[in-house]
């Protein structure tokens, strides 16, 4: 205890500390910082103004019949959004529909399976040798890597999902699956295959008001279905981080103590799905909000005309779309307000429904840790 | 590479450690004590039957291990108590009871355990079935994000279970038990969460003696609680003794003397002592219990 050893004198302090210079810094340093967050909002502020004054002349003209009408006639200066707002809130979702049960099996995957997998690796990579030729990787290293892996979906660039729609995706669809999931729900006593009972399922399907017309007409095979596929893949990274972050504040009692009262795997996971709906609720509508601002894949895909029925298999615009295609090509000064005005009503959808999911997930990621 | 843990020797891919665990009764003569035929607080209970037989039970978390060598056997309709200090192996020997510590992927047993005669770690013995049979309440009052009715029928509903007669019946039955039907028979389809701490722990309680379980295993159930909750739990546990084996983990030795008829001490993954509470807190045999009973250490 008595020969601890003995610290060197410290430096002696050089600092100035009144000299104008640093004092300069600082303010630069403090400018810096507050203007640089006051710009962000300031174009904010900006970006939200210009949408407006220049859609104020539509909205003044059309106002809540923009909405409701199909219209969309330069000549005549007549226009309504109601077929691009479908295409968009449909194709979106859609997309959801289709990403939902797979972001949230991954969630459960990454969270629950994944920290007790022993992958196995061959020794050789790892520049080791070991008897069978095979190492077992440390669980944590599999979580992050497949993390990852998931992750780098959201990192590929719109465009090369566009491509590789339009020459994978496109084709596929119009040869098969359309053709199949339009047999099977429409032409109900179609078997294509002996062990499926499809006809059954499509036999109920039929029978729900809507879904025929959904599924009406399958043709070329860039339309809104294909979109909502591609939209599904590059919302699912997102979705899936945002889930895994929700269940893994679910407090590890409640999976346990529903194991303990002989609970199977799956009974326990439906109690840890319960208790983090609101949470899976939140990176839903925030996967939404992606979904319906995501522009160059659909454009690409969706085959940029007015709907002509409400069929998934009919070729579609979103907002999205239209404004990519139209903007730069509008003729009159009223089309171009009337793009203004559909511009509008894209970004306060799509801000309203990200505040909400931004609050949603907040309050339960704070009070999971809180407890 | 320092992460990359494991190498494995003949298989590429081990199978799960639980699917691998010798069940092979240790032969040694056990290294402490056997349960003395217990005597119980009156000599009727000396003749009661075994509910839970432990013998010859090692266990590894990964490398290091976590009990050595216990045997113990715990009597039918008694209290059975688990003490000693903070990391001696008794939540872990509880959990072996129901096999809840499967969950834990490293963790690797030997040994022994048999419930009225069935051994639970036979191959191919169904895990889910197991736990229906035992009960278990845990430390922190771990109620459904559902109605109280709802989690009281928990472990009904899991099976399947839906004829509202019996529902409701075992509802006001396992409320009645668990102390708490008064308390809440008007807002039995209300938040469980709306309940307080104690009134959980007792939802809690009541949740796993719905489906009559043959043992019901608590893990320090009164530590979250405050004293008069802690108190209600306690005679609880003195009307619950007649339906249900209980044994029950507790830190805290005064409650061990209050409700138990047998008592256990371990001491460092080892059963030092075991028998009747009344002799392990008066006379016990063995000094470190003494030590630890009357508070030199732990």
């Amino acid at each position: 205890m008595s020969d601890l050893p003995v610290m060197p004198p410290a430096a002696p302090l050089r600092r100035r500390a009144n000299s104008a210079w640093l004092r300069f810094v600082d303010f630069l340093t403090f400018g810096g910082a507050f203007g640089g967050t006051m710009t962000l909002i300031g174009l904010l502020a900006l970006l939200i103004g210009t949408i407006l004054i220049g859609a104020f002349p539509s909205i003044h003209q059309f106002g809540f019949s923009f909405f409701t009408t199909s219209m969309w006639n330069p000549v005549t200066a007549r226009f309504g959004a109601w077929p691009y707002i479908y295409c968009t809130l449909v194709t979106s979702l859609v997309a959801l529909v289709i990403s939902l049960p797979v972001s949230l099996g991954s969630a459960i995957f990454l969270v629950k399976l994944a920290p007790k997998i022993r992958f196995p690796i061959p020794s050789a990579l790892l520049g080791k040798s070991s008897p069978s030729g095979w190492t077992l990787l440390n669980p944590r290293i599999f979580v992050t890597v497949t993390s990852f892996l998931i992750e780098l979906l959201a990192a590929i660039p719109s465009i090369a999902y566009g491509l590789w729609g339009v020459a994978v995706l496109v084709p596929i669809m119009q040869e098969s699956i359309q053709p199949f999931l339009a047999d099977s729900v429409i032409l109900s006593d179609l078997p294509l295959c002996g062990w499926l009972p499809h006809w059954h399922v499509g036999l109920y399907l039929a029978h729900i008001p809507g879904i025929g017309i959904l599924f009406a007409d399958p043709a070329a095979g860039s339309n809104m279905f294909t979109s909502s596929v591609v939209l599904a893949i590059m919302v699912t990274p997102i979705m899936t981080a945002i889930i895994r972050d929700v269940l893994a504040v679910v407090p590890p009692e409640l999976e346990q103590g529903a194991l303990g009262l002989g609970a199977t795997w799956w009974q326990a996971m439906k109690l840890v799905i319960g208790f983090s709906k609101m949470g899976i609720f939140g990176a839903v509508i925030l996967g939404f909000a992606r979904a319906m601002g995501e522009t160059m894949a659909v454009t690409m895909i969706i085959g940029n005309s007015r709907p002509s029925s409400y069929s998934l298999f009919s070729q579609g615009q979103t907002i999205a779309s239209l404004l990519a295609n139209q903007f730069n090509n509008a003729d009159t000064d009223s089309e171009r307000q009337a793009l203004y005005f559909t511009a509008l009503i894209l970004l306060m959808i799509t801000m309203l429904i990200n505040g909400i999911a931004r609050v949603i997930l907040l309050r339960v990621t704070a009070g999971g840790k809180h407890k | 590479m320092t992460m990359i843990e494991t190498e494995i020797e003949t298989q590429p891919a081990a199978a799960s450690p639980t699917s691998q665990a010798l069940i092979t009764p240790s032969v040694k003569a056990p290294q402490v004590m056997t349960a003395p035929v217990p005597a119980g607080r009156s000599e009727a209970k000396a003749a009661a039957p075994i509910a839970v037989s432990v013998s010859g039970l090692n266990l590894h978390y990964g490398k290091t291990q976590a009990l050595h060598g216990i045997h113990l056997e715990i009597p039918e309709k008694q209290v059975t108590a688990f003490i000693g200090p903070s990391g001696c192996g008794k939540s872990t020997l509880l959990r072996c009871i129901n096999r809840l510590n499967d969950l834990i992927d490293v963790c690797h047993i030997e040994g022994s355990i048999k419930i009225h005669g069935r051994e639970i770690y036979a191959p191919g013995t169904d895990v889910i079935s197991l736990r229906k049979r035992i009960g278990m309440v845990f430390q922190k009052p771990n109620p459904f994000p559902k109605s109280i009715y709802e989690n009281v029928i928990y472990p009904l509903r899991i099976d399947g279970i839906h004829k509202r007669a019996i529902l409701d019946e075992t509802v006001e039955r396992s409320l009645h038990r668990a102390g708490l039907w008064d308390e809440v028979k008007d807002r039995l389809h209300g938040s469980a969460n709306a309940l307080s701490g104690g009134q959980q722990q007792r939802l809690c309680i009541a949740r796993a003696i719905a489906a009559e379980p043959e043992v019901l295993l608590m893990d320090e159930p009164c530590s979250a609680l405050d004293p008069i909750a802690t108190n209600k739990i306690e005679q609880l546990m003195e009307t619950l003794r007649k339906h249900v084996t209980i044994v029950i983990v507790t830190h805290n030795m005064h409650q061990a003397a209050r409700v138990a008829d047998i008592t256990a001490f371990f001491y460092l993954g080892r059963l030092v002592e075991v028998g009747a509470t009344e002799k392990i807190f008066s006379t016990p045999t063995n000094k470190q219990t003494e030590d630890y009973v009357t508070g030199r250490f732990g």
